[in-house]
């Protein structure tokens, strides 16, 4: 491994290409990963390509391991094969007509190492993902999973400073992406620079990163840790992301009041005027008959859909809340529930997270 | 099955039809010349066609093209009415039939042409492996008529090229490509930049009698016509027309 | 039991029957496929059939036609070679660089795939021809004088086959979606490592086809060669050359030389397609293996 002096990411990107305008900051201090999230066309790909130096920015500027790589105010723009950073793509864009050890290699021979050394290397650090029987195979017999280690290893191997992965699972099937999911894990974890993951999975998000930005239509809505970004999603993307419900309404004291004309009770009652409330899936909990316990928000509604998903099961209830209620497939099949049936439902306040709109 | 066959059909007929050769008869009369003759037998048909001895509305086509390369056209089956090759050679190897005798109308001799702003190079300077020089393949009239010529002055030609029609041979040396090249002497004469050194007398042999013979071809459209032709080229229209070209008259 | 096999037997004859119909080919296909084929097939057999089989050794062996061999495979073979030289980067500068003017020199480069030959000749005449201004200071400088020379056959090759290779490299290239060099450029490969190591791998396949298309294309040229080059035996008359001038005398002679040529182009192609030009059948073959997808 180089023994340069590693810094962190700071990053101002702005940028113009078609429909997207990017306006975006990003901060990665060394060892940290950040996941950045979005839906399609919001950026995440264009990001990647500037950090990458594949195409300059339009306007701010990106600063990396103490270097200015990209400025256009000052006419900087170090280019991508100048740049020392790792890219790992979704399809991983390995050299088919290579081995995999000469894949590897790849990198390191571009840097002037000799080529038995360049070998050596590559053949060690494919050893160590587990692909050391692997080395002469051409990577066009490669399974995904394997091939994406061996793409990981060839952005690892020259030693870059920032180390970029570009939806890395998306195209395994899931058992392999368990797999390739644990290996990222040990490797970013001994990865002294910072890394940035561009992936819609909020598993993933969850699994690998530190921290969360989401991105959306070229700017970014939230910065956050992994359970910040769950626990206060900022925008209906972020919650739909995590799964988690978001209803806009009206605060008055520790009442909320919604769109519908329904009230919600609150526990943080510090609130005044318009609010976002989150609530998870499985906070609320469903009956037969109005029950009596301690939760302050009780309502009677009917069910609109109902999704098994092996142990739980997903419903989506209509009015008076339209909301995602996940509970245990036990609990559902218990209850006998059909689309059209009544339920009661119930949430306590203190499962109710606000925070102003 | 069915909707092959049909589709198979359809196809095939529609390519037969739209192939096969639909001549008028009696108004199109073809001409199939040699190289050398080509500007001669434009006019000619041009005075052909306006002369009273045609009928209304006669077109005559001339195909002008290497003597062996018509010869071949012919004997695989293309139309024609009247043959005119530089030599009776490729009468004799013609296997399309004719009808009668076929009739001396011109004569013609090989020449060494040159550019004209260029010094002359006679026949004897053809050894000379310093200069850029060509004659015609040996296999066309020009080029067997070429290979006797240099027999009989005793010559052993370094040729840089062997041109496949007389036409391509005397344009290169108009152009300057070439040094020199054995043409006829129309040839010369069609073209100002060129000017000619005859044969010396020594190498006047009598194989070296380049005649044009016109033949009226059994397979002809419209026979009448091509038998007016013929003896169209006997008459003195035709013969002052040959003559002007730098022909010799039988 | 007995009914259940009873009940089988008729549905798998007839899933059988309607796979067999539901993969044969549409009828307008094989028609206007079949008379593709024809129009190749029915003028070799016409060929095949007039071939002077008892003497075609005897012919073949006769020194002029071994000379045209000679040089029909030197210049073919070094059209080929030089076509590929400048070509190959040719077509990368079209398919991968802007500049003013890449429209017009694409067309350009096409423009001998669509001149008669003889044009393209006199064209060659008129560039390097004694009175050009090229042809005069090689032949006062050097003595050399293009028209008339072997390699005036390599440059009048050239000139028809460099079209072929470079608007087929330009193709496989321009096809290429750019991301596996995009990928090479952040591993630090200069845009001269990537088009080495890069995008010559991955088009290997049409960079094979170019080449040997434009081989195939000199190999095969006449107009351009004889109007350029002249014809003589010995120095500039090729296969084609010759088989015009036996046309004229020994026809037996000349098709006993045009089935030479077809020989050696089926040679060319047939071994050059196992061993270079991956099929669909072959490309399966080297096969993903099924383990742990």
């Amino acid at each position: 491994m180089s023994t340069t002096v590693r810094g962190g990411l700071v990053a101002e990107l702005e940028f113009q290409r078609g429909d997207l305008e990017l306006d975006a900051t990003l901060r990665v201090e060394p060892g940290e990963v950040l996941a950045l999230v979005g839906p399609n066309g919001a950026g995440k790909s264009t990001i990647l390509e500037l950090l990458a130096g594949l195409t300059p920015v339009d306007a701010g500027s990106i600063r990396l391991a103490e270097t200015l790589v990209d400025d256009p105010g000052s006419g900087v723009f170090i280019t991508a094969e100048q740049r020392r950073t790792g890219v790992v793509f979704q399809d991983h864009l390995l050299f088919d007509h290579l081995s995999a050890a000469d894949n590897v290699a790849f990198g390191l021979r571009c840097r002037g190492v000799r080529r038995t050394e360049a070998r050596r290397r590559a053949s060690e650090l494919l050893t160590a993902l587990g692909l050391g029987a692997y080395s002469d195979r051409k990577t066009s017999e490669l399974s995904g999973g394997q091939a994406q280690r061996v793409a990981l290893a060839r952005a690892l191997a020259p030693g870059p400073d920032l180390l970029l992965l570009d939806e890395p699972l998306s195209a395994l099937d899931v058992e392999t992406r368990r797999d390739i999911r644990r290996t990222l894990v040990e490797q970013l974890a001994v990865f002294p620079g910072p890394a940035i993951v561009v992936t819609h999975d909020p598993t993933d998000a969850m699994v690998l990163a530190d921290r969360v930005a989401v991105i959306e239509h070229g700017r970014i809505t939230q910065v956050g840790t992994v359970d910040e970004v769950r626990t206060h999603p900022a925008t209906p993307y972020a919650a739909s992301l995590v799964g988690t419900n978001l209803l806009d309404g009206i605060a008055d004291g520790t009442t909320v009041e919604l769109a519908s004309g329904h009230h919600l009770t609150v526990a943080d009652g510090s609130h005044l005027g318009p609010v976002r409330l989150a609530i998870r899936p499985e906070a609320v909990s469903l009956h037969p008959d109005r029950p009596s316990g301690s939760q302050r928000n009780v309502w009677s509604t009917t069910i609109e859909v109902i999704e098994p998903m092996g142990d739980t099961t997903r419903l989506t209830l209509g009015e008076p809340i339209h909301l995602a209620v996940d509970i245990t497939a036990a609990a559902a099949d218990a209850l006998k529930l059909a689309p059209g049936s009544e339920v009661w439902a119930a949430v306590k306040a203190t499962e109710v997270s606000i925070q102003p709109a | 099955m069915r909707r092959v066959g049909v589709a198979a059909a359809i196809t095939i007929g529609t390519l037969v039809s739209a192939c096969g050769d639909t001549s008028d008869s009696g108004a199109t009369l073809r001409v199939f010349a040699a190289a050398s003759l080509s500007d001669l037998m434009t006019d000619l048909a041009t005075a052909f066609e306006t002369s009273d001895v045609a009928t209304d509305g006669v077109d005559v086509v001339v195909n002008a093209a290497g003597s062996s390369t018509l010869r071949l056209q012919l004997d695989e089956g293309a139309n024609g009415d009247v043959f005119t090759p530089a030599n009776t050679e490729q009468l004799l190897l013609l296997d399309a039939g004719t009808v009668g005798e076929p009739v001396v109308f011109a004569t013609n001799r090989l020449v060494s042409a040159h550019r004209a702003d260029e010094p002359p190079i006679g026949i004897e300077r053809y050894g000379d492996s310093g200069l850029v020089l060509g004659a015609c393949a040996p296999s066309v009239p020009c080029g067997a008529f070429a290979a006797v010529a240099f027999d009989a002055a005793g010559v052993e030609p370094s040729l840089d090229t062997q041109e496949p029609d007389v036409r391509s041979l005397a344009s290169k040396v108009a152009e300057g490509e070439l040094d020199a090249g054995l043409v006829y002497v129309t040839d010369v004469l069609a073209d100002t930049r060129l000017a000619a050194v005859e044969l010396p007398s020594s190498v006047d042999v009598q194989e070296l009698d380049v005649v044009y013979p016109i033949v009226q071809l059994a397979d002809a459209a419209s026979p009448e016509l091509a038998g007016a032709f013929v003896e169209f080229l006997g008459t003195d229209t035709a013969r002052s027309i040959i003559a002007a070209h730098g022909f010799g008259l039988p | 039991m007995n009914d259940e096999h009873a009940d089988r037997r008729p549905t798998r004859r007839a899933s059988s029957r309607s796979r067999r119909a539901a993969n044969r080919p549409p009828a307008v296909l094989i028609v206007l496929g079949s008379l593709g084929a024809l129009i190749v097939l029915v003028p070799l057999v016409g060929l095949l059939g007039r071939a002077p089989w008892g003497s075609l050794l005897e012919r073949l062996g006769d020194d002029a036609v071994l000379e045209a061999l000679r040089i029909s495979l030197i210049t073919s073979v070094a059209a080929a070679a030089i076509a590929t030289v400048v070509g190959v980067p040719l077509a990368w500068l079209l398919a991968r660089t802007q500049f003013p003017g890449r429209r017009l020199l694409r067309a350009v480069v096409t423009l001998p795939m669509v001149l008669p030959p003889v044009v393209g000749g006199a064209a060659l005449l008129f560039a390097f021809g004694r009175r050009s201004p090229v042809g005069e200071f090689l032949d006062e400088q050097f003595g050399i004088v293009l028209p008339f020379s072997t390699t005036g056959v390599i440059i009048a090759n050239t000139f028809v086959a460099l079209p072929f290779l470079v608007v087929t490299v330009e193709g496989a290239i321009a096809a290429l979606d750019g991301r596996h060099e995009s990928a090479a450029a952040t591993l630090g490969a200069s845009r001269l490592t990537v088009f080495r190591r890069v995008v010559l791998p991955m088009i290997r396949p049409s960079l094979v086809a170019g080449i040997v298309l434009a081989w195939a294309r000199a190999f095969g040229e006449f107009g351009a060669t004889i109007t350029f080059a002249g014809n003589l035996p010995g120095r500039t008359q090729t296969l084609p050359l010759a088989v015009f001038a036996e046309l004229d005398g020994e026809r037996d002679t000349a098709i006993a030389i045009s089935l030479l040529m077809v020989a050696v182009s089926i040679g060319v192609l047939v071994t050059l397609r196992e061993r270079w030009w991956p099929t669909g059948a072959t490309r399966e073959g080297a096969g993903r293996t099924e383990v742990d997808r």
